[in-house]
């Protein structure tokens, strides 16, 4: 039996090597449906990722009392705007609270070119993290010191073309209506943060004293009225022991001098997830369509060059091949094709990734990881090869029935 | 025609056919019907009929790819209808060598692999031919085979080089019976003659029963037994 199952993969070999301009489509053709699967894959889940860590660390975020997922909106992704402000001085009581380590003060509302500005502390270069515990790093220059200085964020630099040293002019609000500009009080940029795939890349960032300057001596003639209580629109908070988390949330709530909340950002961020999750699913639908076009591909393509191997598979039966031997036959090359393509396909897709890595943070703020293989798109690559298979399993059904209805007669 | 006499009596009944009527599913009216027909081996016969008088269907029978429902075939002793149809493609495989009437070579293998191709898929066929390569190049010898042409592609071959690998590919591993299905038709006459000749001589080496299937008279001379089939109608001549 050994001789005949050896014979049997030699003669295998050479048939399809015989073929093997047809059969590099039909490997192409498979290949093409792995590629979209897995790059559409790995695009879905590294985006789901990048968004899901666009803050770490930060054990609380406090606002002015809304909606939970409006504060996440605005104070980490820079979307939409507070109801209220808060006053400084209640951080300055949630500062002494025993379990909390840190609190960042973030002052929002203005923009440069539709990119907001955070009026902050030194401390957020401290403190702020994202993706798994990364800390902000400054590719060039230093934080801001003076009420002049600005730090941008790595993608605003980039696509304003900004360099240390340029000056610039911030606008009150989104900077839509005319005569918003602070422009009697220009920014020097002494800083430019690297690349982090979050919001950070789209801020620029200037000191709570600077944020005060600009709104009291500004153009709008306030003129720094008397008694008027320093604001700002969040914070990021710091526990010195996570387990505290609930405590310190219930003690923000109870707070008397205004109505304050505290959200857990990963939670929040999950559930804002859920809510653009559609998208995601949207594309898991269309990378299934794909895939399936590319398998009614294989089939043709294995069909087609079935009348050809007619002949071949009715000489094999008359040398004694069984039924049996054609259907292994047929069977193990659409198998062996199936494998070799989806294999291909994943590794066009990780070249691609790597190819793109750059190009699509810059672009898209998303952070490609070429070698990460989650269970998704290994689920995906598995259902491409079983769908494969079986698609390779009725040509060869069809030519097993011919070599038999053929008997030892071709019709050539 | 020598070998008629005292070595053929003596040979194993190669094919046996009794009460066989075969009628085409759907077809009204009866294709074959051979009451009774007994080849030994290194007998030679020549089945003539026009296209279209069930020949085909004859050397499907007796090759056992399709089955009767009524009457009896066997080669080399056992009944196709008594097989499992596992057993009767190895069964086959061991004892029928066929040659077409054209395209009988994969045309990616050499020409030697093509005429041991038949040690690839049965045993016995193996066992018998010894080495299969060197008894595969002894058979293209006999059948006049320039040696320069045995690792040659087979698509690159004439046809009448084709017919002879085809040849050498029936009888290697010394099968009981050798079908051919008018493997002339598309030769000249002196290719024609020639390959005649080489054919019967191998098939007489091998001590195989010969079954050659044409519409071709001019070729009754070469053969000990001559049978019509005529649209079902079966008649043998006596000598």
């Amino acid at each position: 039996m050994t001789g005949v199952t050896s014979g049997l993969w030699g003669l295998a070999w050479r048939s399809a090597w015989s073929r093997r301009f047809v059969l590099a489509l039909t490997v192409l053709s498979v290949a093409l449906a792995s590629f979209l699967l897995t790059s559409i894959e790995r695009v879905r889940a590294d985006v789901a990722h990048s968004f899901t860590q666009a803050v770490s660390g930060t054990d609380l975020i406090v606002g002015a009392r809304s909606g939970s997922l409006q504060l996440l909106l605005y104070s980490v992704f820079r979307v939409g705007q507070a109801s209220h402000n808060i006053r400084l001085d209640s951080l300055e009581v949630l500062h002494r609270h025993r379990a909390v380590a840190w609190v960042v003060p973030l002052s929002l509302g203005d923009s440069h070119r539709s990119f907001p500005v955070v009026g902050t502390v030194s401390a957020y270069f401290d403190h702020f993290r994202h993706g798994d515990g990364q800390a902000l790093r400054m590719a060039e220059g230093r934080r801001f010191e003076g009420l002049h200085d600005v730090v941008l964020g790595a993608e605003v630099a980039r696509r304003l073309g900004y360099r240390l040293g340029s000056e610039l002019v911030l606008s009150h609000g989104d900077g839509a209506l005319e005569g918003t500009d602070h422009d009697d009080h220009p920014f020097q940029v002494v800083g430019i943060l690297a690349p982090t795939g979050t919001p950070v890349d789209r801020s620029l960032h200037i000191s709570l004293d600077a944020m005060d300057a600009l709104h009291q001596g500004g153009s709008w003639g306030l003129g720094g009225l008397p008694g008027m209580s320093r604001e700002v629109t969040a914070a990021l908070v710091g526990l010195h022991s996570r387990t505290a988390v609930f405590s310190v949330q219930r003690a923000v709530s109870a707070h008397r001098g205004e109505p304050l909340m505290a959200i857990l950002p990963g939670v929040v961020l999950d559930e804002l997830w859920q809510v653009v999750g559609v998208g995601e699913r949207v594309l898991q639908g269309i990378s299934a369509l794909v895939a399936a076009v590319s398998l009614a591909g294989l089939v043709a393509v294995i069909l087609a060059g079935l009348d050809s191997r007619r002949r071949e598979l009715a000489v094999l039966r008359a040398v004694g091949a069984s039924g049996r031997h054609i259907w292994a036959l047929l069977s193990l090359e659409g198998g062996l094709l199936v494998c070799l393509g989806v294999a291909l396909g994943w590794l066009a897709s990780v070249a691609a990734s790597v190819a793109l890595m750059d190009a699509v943070w810059l672009q898209a703020g998303v952070v490609l990881r070429p070698w990460v293989v989650t269970p998704e798109q290994l689920t995906a690559l598995a259902a491409l090869l079983l769908a494969g298979w079986l698609a390779c399993l009725w040509p060869g059904w069809r030519a097993y029935r011919m070599a038999l209805a053929d008997g030892l007669s071709p019709r050539a | 025609m020598t070998g008629m006499g005292g070595m053929v009596g003596t040979s194993p009944v190669a094919v046996s056919v009794e009460g066989l009527q075969f009628e085409w599913p759907g077809a009204s009216g009866r294709l074959l019907d051979i009451p009774r027909w007994e080849l030994r081996g290194g007998t030679r016969v020549l089945v003539l009929g026009p296209s279209g008088s069930g020949k085909s269907t004859l050397l499907s029978l007796l090759a056992g790819v399709r089955i009767s429902a009524q009457g009896r075939v066997a080669v080399m002793g056992a009944d196709w209808a008594g097989l499992p149809s596992g057993r009767r493609d190895a069964w086959r495989a061991d004892h029928v060598g066929y040659v077409f009437q054209q395209f009988n070579l994969l045309p990616y293998l050499s020409a030697l692999d093509n005429v041991t191709l038949p040690c690839r898929f049965s045993r016995s066929r193996r066992q018998r031919a010894g080495d299969p390569a060197r008894a595969g190049a002894e058979l293209l010898a006999a059948l006049g085979l320039p040696e320069g042409l045995w690792s040659q592609r087979a698509d690159q071959l004439s046809v009448g080089q084709q017919q002879r690998v085809a040849a050498a590919r029936a009888l290697i591993g010394k099968p009981g019976l050798v079908i051919a299905d008018e493997p002339t038709s598309a030769l000249d006459d002196d290719t024609r003659d020639q390959y005649m000749q080489v054919l019967l001589e191998a098939c007489e080496t091998a001590g195989a029963a010969l079954v050659f299937v044409s519409h071709d008279r001019r070729l009754r001379h070469h053969f000990d037994r001559v049978c019509h089939l005529d649209h079902g109608r079966w008649l043998e001549e006596t000598a």
